[in-house]
């Protein structure tokens, strides 16, 4: 906790403006330490009733949104992206750019021109260079080709060089994949809120006293002196964020004095960081309420009104909307259709019972009415059963009509992270600037089962992956021998994956830190590391063939297990909430968590998983062969802790209340469900699918369900704009943890969208 | 599998655990196999047939239903539906029981010419009545069922007399259920009965002859479109001009 009122370095002049700007606020100890959630919790004003004061959008916004709509068709016809700027990015990288200068009210733009995307080959020299060359855009200045070939050296580069042989095999038969050790890695979101709150200057002088403190010490272990190097890039760049706001013509050194301002400082301070790193997921946090303060003290001064809120918050919306990276293809396979998880999360309980959504909660989800649906940014709910019905109701009217929308449960997060949690990327859950998080992808859970039953060999390949192991030699599995051969592969599978993730990590906080975000953190962080597992429905129904069916393996000429036949009939499966088959799931989850706890993360982090796989879903089922559980080698893994497409025989109730089972004491990071709702299985009037579908949240909630995608559409719809993609050029649909452009998807991406289970009556 | 005579067995085709259009809110809905009319635009003929399904105990449904039975007590409840309910009426009156242990509403989803098997007491711990009256004339009810329409009407009176509120659902089949005359002679039957509170009137769609074909039988509707959204909106302003205090949807 950085203390902010003690020290000396404090002029009178600075003290006094920031007394100004707090002018109205009610006191508390956020005025003399950086507490931004004591704050709000001292400030908020909840709102808990319907959406019927929202106004619409200005004619600003309305110009300004004609503009982006012109700039959003060129990039679609122009496959996707619109040009690059050679420059590698940086917080003071690019001159200011404007999208139409005399509509925008809140200035800011990645580069010098909208849509124009980065370079940042501090990450990987060689991705850059790929990424251009598929999308035909011109070379890398040869200047910039060496500084980071032979002046420097990449993250990429720093990781290959430390991965031993087992992280490479492991890698190689795509067991662990995914690892953001050709990317940045995201999930970590500065408290932005922070620089409007308390002025980059206050924030400065906290970090040096930090860093002083530190340095004071009689010794100094290895750890102290890469704290002291990373405070000091800290400190740089929190310079940086100043020049960048004195550029755009803002002194950011003072906290925000209105609403505007207090915009203008957070975006600017979201963009500092946009700029310094690519990380997959660049999530904004918790700001809505935050803002709100602001909207509220404005609007009792005479100064806003609900259009000029509406405004405002419309207008912040269109930048997130804008915020691109440049990615290669390989990126978009894992990744589908240009994400950028500008994660806002909205909604959730206050530490007093009071609920914390604001009526900038509702402002947010009205951006898709007035700016029309869009993807970004990725609006997640933290939900809790406890919120008020009015925001509830208008949720789940949003959802329908936009499927832009996802929740995740506020009264699991609150107990673990407290009431100023956020969800970075899709379902990872921190405590904003408090905690952040070293993203791990993934592990395939399934193959590595494959691999136990066939003793370390692949299944699709036939190479070695693990050594040591022997094959199943019967005919048939058994049930006790196959977990027990499958507990040892995973005993080696995640020891391998944690060196892989201490290698990489170091390598990223060297390499590739991203300064400004940990600026707006405490110096004192919680770190995670966040592990995760794919194919978990293929596992638990895999395991449930095995002990309630009567599974034959397949032997191809070498004697490597291929294919699976069941011959004992119908077995439970994992969806149907029969504790037969969901237990299976629960035990695999476990299992693995159980694995990687006994193992220690760099920096003392908390080491936790996941089960969520974005759009990888697709790229695993891929390279993994034939399972017992009768999926047909390489088709798709169901996404997340999804189950099995078509497993689900009883309705979403039931599939909802089997992935509650998966526990988030051993899912920490998240546990990801996609659920596809044919409008007419909600009800036959618009006002009672609303109320279902709220209910609904609200039940798998109350159940323990950790996160839901909600998709309300029909599957014929979708077909339709397979074949037709002009015709909705807007068709929103939600994957894996964020939302996605339909058409931007690979066809691959869109068949297995439209393959899903959808639950329709 | 031995019966016990508090757990009745019966056959259960299949569940819905989210049932969103057999009632108010989210509810658990229960097929049960058997039915005694033959309803020529039936989209599950595979019903019909007594004794299909899992043959399982009332204390097996009940203990599903319990798992999931926080979803369904926030406007929801249970439904139990078929085929025709009221072909295994221990059973469905166990069920009923059971699930206002639970306290949940319980809807009962029938055609209504069997309500003479039951005695008032089975209806206890029903609270509301999902009927299907799918024809307004009896020698068109006679025609499309196979079945009468006087002990169908007779059971909506019957259980309006017992205080229980009524949805009627009543599909509308172009040439035959679709003219002005039957939506005002079926308005005149809908404003006989007093606890009634809403109308669904629901498109007719044909499930294809392939349905039909694998249960071996032609499909006796071929050829018949759904309804133009048109017939739908006479047929809607038709019944609220007659019946001023139902929802017509």
């Amino acid at each position: 906790m950085g203390y902010i009122g003690e020290l000396s370095v404090i002029g009178n002049q600075s003290a006094g403006l920031r007394e100004s700007a707090w002018e109205g606020f009610s006191a508390g100890p956020w005025q003399s330490e950086i507490d931004t959630q004591d704050f709000i919790a001292r400030n908020l004003r909840p709102w808990t009733g319907d959406e019927s004061f929202l106004a619409g959008a200005t004619d600003k916004t309305e110009r300004l949104m004609g503009t982006v709509r012109e700039v959003l068709r060129a990039e679609r016809d122009a496959g996707g992206v619109l040009g690059a700027s050679l420059e590698p990015s940086a917080i003071l990288a690019h001159a200011p750019g404007f999208i139409d200068q005399e509509n925008e009210i809140i200035f800011g733009l990645q580069t010098e021109a909208p849509l124009k995307r980065a370079i940042h080959p501090r990450g990987g020299l060689r991705v850059v260079k790929q990424a251009l060359q598929e999308h035909g855009l011109d070379p890398l200045p040869e200047q910039v080709e060496k500084a980071f070939s032979r002046w420097t050296k990449t993250h990429n580069q720093a990781v290959f060089d430390a991965y031993p042989q087992d992280v490479l095999s492991a890698r190689r038969a795509m067991v662990i994949t995914g690892l953001p050790d050709a990317y940045g890695r995201g999930r970590l979101i500065g408290d932005f809120r922070r620089v409007a709150l308390y002025g980059v200057d206050a924030l400065e002088r906290a970090k040096l006293a930090d860093k002083a403190a530190i340095g004071a010490k009689d010794e100094l272990s290895a750890e102290d002196i890469e704290a002291l190097e990373e405070l000091a890039d800290q400190i740089r760049a929190l310079g940086e964020l100043k020049a960048l706001g004195t550029a755009h013509g803002f002194d950011l050194a003072r906290p925000a004095r209105n609403a505007k301002e207090a915009f203008q400082w957070l975006y600017l301070a979201y963009l500092a960081a946009a700029k310094e790193s690519d990380g997959a997921a660049t999530s904004i946090g918790r700001i809505a309420g935050f803002l709100d303060i602001y909207i509220e003290r404005d609007m009792g001064r005479g100064l806003l009104d609900e259009a000029g809120a509406q405004e405002l918050w419309d207008q912040l919306t269109i930048k997130l909307r804008l915020i691109r990276f440049m990615r290669t293809r390989a990126f978009d396979e894992l990744f589908s259709g240009d994400p950028t998880w500008v994660t806002i999360s909205l909604g959730g309980m206050g530490r007093d019972g009071k609920p914390l959504c604001s009526k900038s909660d509702f402002r947010v989800l009205h951006c898709l009415s007035t700016l029309g649906p869009a993807p970004e940014p990725n609006l997640t709910i933290l939900w809790s059963t406890e919120l008020p019905e009015g925001f509830k109701k208008f949720v789940a009217r949003m959802s329908i009509e936009s499927r832009a929308i996802q929740i995740e449960n506020d009264d699991l997060i609150r107990p673990k992270h407290g009431c100023d949690a956020a969800i970075s990327c899709c379902v990872s859950p921190m405590a904003q600037g408090k905690s952040m998080q070293y993203f791990g992808a993934r592990c395939n859970l399934l193959k590595t089962l494959l691999h136990a039953i066939n003793g370390g060999r692949d299944e699709v390949s036939g190479d070695i992956c693990a050594q040591g192991f022997e094959p199943v030699s019967g005919d048939y599995l058994e049930f006790e021998d196959v977990k027990a051969r499958f507990e040892a592969m995973m005993k080696w599978t995640a020891k391998v994956y944690m060196k892989a993730l201490n290698i990489l990590h170091q390598s990223h906080d060297r390499q590739a830190y991203e300064a400004i975000q940990f600026a707006l953190h405490d110096t004192d962080l919680h770190r995670t590391m966040a592990c995760g597992i794919a194919g978990l429905s293929h596992v638990a129904d895999s395991l449930s063939a095995i002990q309630y069916g009567r599974v034959r393996v397949i032997r191809d000429q070498s004697g490597l297990i291929t294919g699976y036949a069941n011959e004992g009939g119908a077995f439970p499966r994992y969806g149907n909430n029969d504790p037969r088959a969901d237990d299976l799931a629960v035990w695999a989850a476990q299992a693995f968590m159980a694995e990687l706890r006994k193992l220690k993360a760099r920096r003392g982090a908390e080491v936790t998983q996941s089960a969520l796989t974005i759009t990888s879903n697709v790229v695993y089922g891929q390279y993994t062969g034939a399972s017992p559980d009768g999926r047909v080698g390489g088709t798709p893994f169901a996404p997340g802790a999804n189950p099995s497409n078509g497993a689900e025989l009883n309705g979403f109730v039931a599939a909802g209340a089997s992935v509650a089972k998966i526990p988030f004491g051993d899912c920490a990071d998240g546990i990801s469900w996609t659920v596809s709702f044919a409008p007419s299985s909600l009800g036959r009037m618009a006002q009672e699918r609303v109320d279902n579908l709220s209910a609904f949240c609200d039940g798998y909630m109350g159940m323990g369900g950790y996160h839901a995608n909600l998709n309300v559409i029909d599957r014929a719809t979708l077909i339709d704009a397979d074949k037709h993609p002009e015709k909705y050029p807007n068709l929103c649909v939600r994957v894996s943890g964020y939302c996605v452009l339909f058409e931007r998807l690979t066809p691959a991406q869109r068949q297995d969208v439209i393959s899903r289970t959808f639950h329709e009556r | 599998m031995a019966e016990r005579q508090d757990d009745p067995l019966g056959f259960v085709l299949s569940h819905e655990s989210a049932g969103a259009v057999d009632g108010p809110g989210l509810r658990h809905v229960v097929f049960l196999s058997g039915c005694q009319m033959r309803c020529r635009y039936c989209h599950n003929p595979e019903s019909w047939q007594a004794g299909h399904g899992a043959r399982v105990s009332a204390r097996e449904v009940l203990s599903k239903i319990a798992g999931l039975a926080h979803f369904y007590r926030q406007g929801g409840g249970l439904t139990l539906s078929g085929g025709e309910p009221l072909m295994q009426a221990d059973f469905c009156h166990a069920l009923a029981l059971g699930a206002k242990a639970m306290g949940l509403h319980v809807a009962l989803d029938t055609n209504g010419e069997l309500h003479g098997r039951v005695p008032d007491s089975f209806f206890d711990p029903i609270d509301m009545l999902l009927l299907d009256i799918k024809h307004a004339d009896p020698a068109g009810h006679r025609e499309l069922t196979g079945r009468d329409l006087a002990p169908v009407l007779d059971c909506a009176s019957r259980l309006s007399g017992l205080g229980k509120e009524i949805w009627v659902r009543h599909v509308v089949i172009p040439g035959r259920t679709d003219s002005r005359e039957h939506f005002e002679r079926l308005a005149g039957i809908l404003q006989s009965i007093p606890s009634l509170s809403r109308v669904d009137l629901l498109p007719f769609h044909s499930m294809g002859a392939s349905k039909w074909e694998s249960l071996g039988m032609a499909d006796p509707l071929a050829g018949v479109e759904a309804p133009g959204e048109e017939a739908m909106e006479t047929g809607r302003t038709i019944l609220r001009q007659g019946l001023p205090a139902a929802l017509v949807v």
